[in-house]
Formats: structure tokens, sequence, C-alpha cells
């Protein structure tokens, strides 16, 4: 190698060295906007109506959201209820600064990975609009709720898929079910990119197929496995009152997937068509920026460019089905943010999309 | 200017702009008949913002058919909270001096002009006194409350006087924009002196005059 040369190359080098430095500082400055989010969304207190996810545990039998109870359940040898309702809410704060933390590392490595500028400004700017939109301040009004960890486990089996590692992927999604069953509805989106990569990509089809329906199977034996005597004696012994625990039993636990979409066909739908199009399209907005973004960073690098864009929105709009089952629209909407971002993510990873060179 | 980078320009304003307009927007958080808008612990001036009005402009209706606005409505007594004063069978209040009754909790309604109205009538132990009547709207978190609970209060009408068993007490007020986005309407009785008894409250929109 000539002297031109490798100073050629020791100056591009520095130069990628110093776009690295600059990327990740306006990243995690972007980060900032998601804490203000979650700063403007926190609920004060514990709401009664979420206690149950905290009280109720395997101690009767297995049930359906019994894990993150099972876990505190040792915690109230130690201390009471009451002294656990503002642990609960820094725990759920500290899981919503997480999932910010993560997300910067998914954007700062698809930075990384690009080599064309104005991709990696978008994708900068796109972090920028997710944190800035519903989806923290939504994520952190249900301090009580499990969303959470249930966003958590998605972007941790996301973080290894990425990485190829796929068992280490399906043993972390086993988990979401047992926090909720309507975790399925959140891997929609990585589903949906795995087995569209399976008929792309030759590699690891096997893997990435279990993987996509591990969640599914799960949550049909939790379901199966559900003990209602263990929830009669978990309900039975939760001080709530008799209208909050009537509620659960009918609403939480009572329904079943044609019974909830009964209810929302009959009652909550009609008549309120005109709000649910503007709780729709308020949400929705930050989702079809960060789609967009996706088609600019990677169309030209998609083999498959048509297919594939068929494929993003799909899985950018896949959690929203649970809006036929539940009545919280906003929490369930800001759902469709996160998916954009998983979709963006994965837009750019070679394990989940077919690419093309990166001509920059 | 090649077509990537009118593309770039315009998509990256785009998120630029929608990051800036979520980020001072308030917290929507909607069901299908109903939408609470809270700002929970960021500066006051943060609702002073286009993307605060404009937030509360695209939501202004959304509580029309509130069926709990609805429940509250019909027998508004009957929801309010006591903090020293005394609910009776008939969901009406003994209040004496330094008694008070607001409520009801979260009381969203949409923006506009409306007249509050509260019947007085007399028991065993009340009958006539001094109170302070107040129609207010107070932006707190969902979960948030109390008697002087909540971040922002704003008096939209007042009335302090006498009141005898059988008066009737208007009280006209406007609701606007941001506040009915933002904030739950509250009403509140104070005693002054001696007792009252309240046993309605009812409140009826103004309709807009025709132009």
């Amino acid at each position: 190698m000539g002297t031109s040369e490798a100073l050629t190359n020791g100056r591009l080098g520095a130069t990628a060295a110093s776009r690295g430095r600059a990327a990740r500082a306006l990243l995690a400055s972007f980060m900032l906007a998601g804490v203000v989010g979650v700063w403007k969304g926190l609920a004060p207190a514990l709401d009664p109506r979420k206690e149950f996810y905290w009280l109720f545990s395997y101690q009767y039998g297995f049930i359906r959201r019994g894990l993150m109870g099972t876990l505190v359940h040792p915690l109230l040898k130690v201390w009471s209820f009451a002294d656990l309702k503002p642990m609960i809410i820094g725990a759920h704060v500290i899981a919503c600064v997480a999932i910010i933390v993560a997300l910067q590392m998914f954007f700062q490595d698809a930075v990384r990975r690009n080599q064309r500028w104005e991709a990696r400004i978008t994708l900068a700017l796109s972090f920028l609009c997710l944190m800035g939109s519903p989806l923290m301040p939504v994520l952190a009004h249900d301090a009580g709720y499990v969303d959470v960890y249930l966003m958590a486990v998605v972007l941790t089996a996301l973080w290894f898929v990425v990485h190829e590692r796929y068992v280490a992927a399906a043993l972390t999604v086993v988990i979401g079910p047992l926090i909720h069953e309507g975790f399925v509805f959140l891997w929609c989106p990585v589903a949906i990119m795995l087995a569209w990569s399976c008929a792309m990509l030759k590699a690891d089809r096997a893997k990435k197929l279990i993987l996509a329906a591990v969640p599914f199977l799960c949550t049909v034996g939790v379901i199966w496995y559900h003990d209602q005597t263990a929830l009669r004696l978990s309900m039975a012994a939760w001080p709530a009152s008799d209208e909050v625990k009537g509620a659960h039993m009918a609403y939480t636990f009572g329904q079943t997937l044609h019974s909830s979409f009964d209810h929302m066909s009959r009652y909550e739908f009609p008549g309120h068509w005109g709000n649910f199009m503007i709780a729709v399209a308020y949400s929705l907005v930050p989702s079809l920026l960060l789609l967009w973004a996706a088609v600019f960073c990677y169309w030209q690098r998609w083999t498959a460019r048509w297919p594939t864009l068929l494929v993003a929105v799909a899985a950018t709009l896949s959690p929203l089905p649970i809006v036929a089952l539940g009545w919280d629209l906003s929490r369930f909407l800001s759902w469709s943010n996160l998916a954009a971002a998983i979709v963006l993510i994965g837009a750019g990873a070679p394990t989940l999309t077919s690419l093309g060179p990166d001509d920059a | 200017m090649p077509r990537r980078a009118i593309h770039a320009v315009v998509l990256n304003l785009a998120l630029v702009a929608g990051a800036a307009f979520y980020l001072l927007s308030p917290t929507v958080y909607a069901y299908f008949s109903e939408v609470s808008m809270s700002y929970s612990r960021v500066p006051a001036w943060f609702a002073a913002t286009a993307p605060a009005s404009m937030t509360a402009r695209i939501f202004a209706r959304y509580n029309a058919g509130s069926p709990i606005a609805a429940r509250f409505r019909k027998r508004l007594p009957c929801y309010l909270v006591d903090a020293g004063a005394r609910q009776n069978q008939d969901c009406a209040h003994d209040i004496g001096r330094g008694q008070l009754v607001y409520g009801p909790p979260n009381f969203k309604i949409p923006s506009g002009r409306y007249v509050a109205w509260f019947g007085f009538s007399r028991d065993e132990a009340c009958a006539a006194g001094e109170v302070r009547l107040e129609v207010d709207t107070k932006w707190w978190s969902d979960s948030g409350g109390g008697p002087s609970g909540g971040r922002f209060r704003k008096t939209l009408a007042t009335y302090a006087g006498r009141i005898e068993p059988g008066d009737r007490i208007e009280l006209p007020f406007t609701l606007k924009l941001v506040d009915a986005a933002l904030g739950a309407v509250e009403f509140r009785a104070v005693g002054v002196s001696d007792c009252v008894l309240l046993s309605r409250i009812e409140l009826n929109e103004i309709p807009a005059p025709l132009r």
C-alpha cells in the first residue's frame, strides 16, 4: 500500500469514527425526547384496577397473567403491598427508560450499518420521531399495566434475532404470554418479518419459523392450563372492592375471543366510529412516518421491493387487530408505533430482509 | 436538486415536525366513547403551545357522547364527594360551616357555554345559611384528585351569599377548548355559615347563537 493510499484510508477511518461519534451523540440527545414523553405521561400512583397484575400469583395454581405477581410475591413477605406500590411505579419508570435505551441501540446499529449519509440522517430523525410519538407517554400513563415488560421482551428477542441467536430469542419470548396473552399481538411484527425472511433468505429457516410460532403456542398453553379455581382463590384473597373484582372476573378473565369481539361490536364500535377514526388518525401518523423512512432508506436495496413493502405495511399494522378485542384505544394504537420501529429496524437487518449491496 | 435530496428534505422535515408536534402535545388516552388528555410532570407552558391547542381541537367533540358524563349529569349530587359535608339517602348534602362538597370525579364535557344551577331545600338539620359555590376546571393526572388536588385549577364561575330553602342559583360559564381538553369540570360548595342543604345540581348547555 502506498503512502497516499494509507493516508487516505487513515482519513476515511478517522472520518467514519467521527461520524459514528456524532451519530451516537445525536441519538443520545434524542433519547431525551423519550424521557420527556415518559415524564409527560407518567401516572402518579398505581390504579387499583391494575393491582391484580402484582398480587395474583401461582400460589394457588397456574393462572393467566400470574407471572409478575409470582415474581413480586416473595417481596410481600418483607413489605406490605402499600409499600410496594411506589416500587412498582419506580420499576415501571426504569423499564420505560430501558426501552428508550434499547431502541437507541437498535437505531445506532442501523445508522452504523448504513453507508448513505441521507439515510443515516433519516434513521436518526426517525428515532426522534419515535421518541416524540404517543408510544412513550401512553406507556408511562399505563404504570401498573405490564405492557412495558411485554415490549421489553419483544425488543430483547429482536436483538437476539438481529444477531442470529434464535435459541436465546425463543427462550426469551416464552416469557411473554406468561405475563399477558396480548403479547402475541406485539410479537406479530417480528413474526411476520421472520416468516418473510424465510421466504427470501435460505439461512436458518427452520429456526426462524419455530421462533415465530413459539409465542402463539405458548399462549395456547397458557389459556389451556389456566386454573379457574386458582383464579377464584386469588380473587377472594384480593382486598379490592366487589365492583372492581366483578369487573375483572367479567372483562379480564371471563372473556373469550368470541365474547370480547361480540362486546366490542355491540357496545364499543357502534356510534363511535367517528371517535375511532379520530384516534386512529392521531395515533398512527408516527407509524406512517417511520414506514416512509424505511422505504426511503432501504427501497433501493430490497431485492423484492413491492412485496417487501407490503410485508412492512402488514407488520406495522399487525398489532392492531387487538382493538377488535379490547377498548383501550390509545394503549393498543400506540403498539403500532413500536411495530413501525421494529419494521424500520428489520427492513435494514440482513437477518430479516433480503438486501442488495449498499452502493453509497 | 436531485430527486432523492428533495425526498430526504421533505421526509426529514416531516419527521422533525411530527416529533415536535407529539412531544408538545398532551398525553392522549382514548377509549371509544371518551378521551382524557394530560400533562403529568412537565411545565405548564406545554399547554400553551400550538400542538396542545391543535390536539384539543382534534378531540374537541370526542366526549360529546360520553356515557359516564351522561350518567353524572342525570344525578350530579349523587356523585359528589363530601369533605366534611354529609350526604343523605336522596343524595342531598348537608353543608355546614367550613364543610365542603365537590365533584364529580373526572367529569369531562366538550367545550362550550353552559349554565350550572344549584338547588337548595331544607331538612331537620339544615335550612338557610351562607355558602360559596364554584364551577372550576381542574387539570390533573387521571389518577390524581382530592379537594385541593390537581395541578392547575381555574374558577369559571362563582357565587357567594346567603341561601334560603327553595333558592336556585344559576352560574353560567364558558368552558374553553384547552380547558375542556386538559381539565375536568368540578362543582364545589363550601359552607360559610350555618347549614344549607344542597339538593340538586343540573348542567345545561347554552346553544351557540345563530349567525
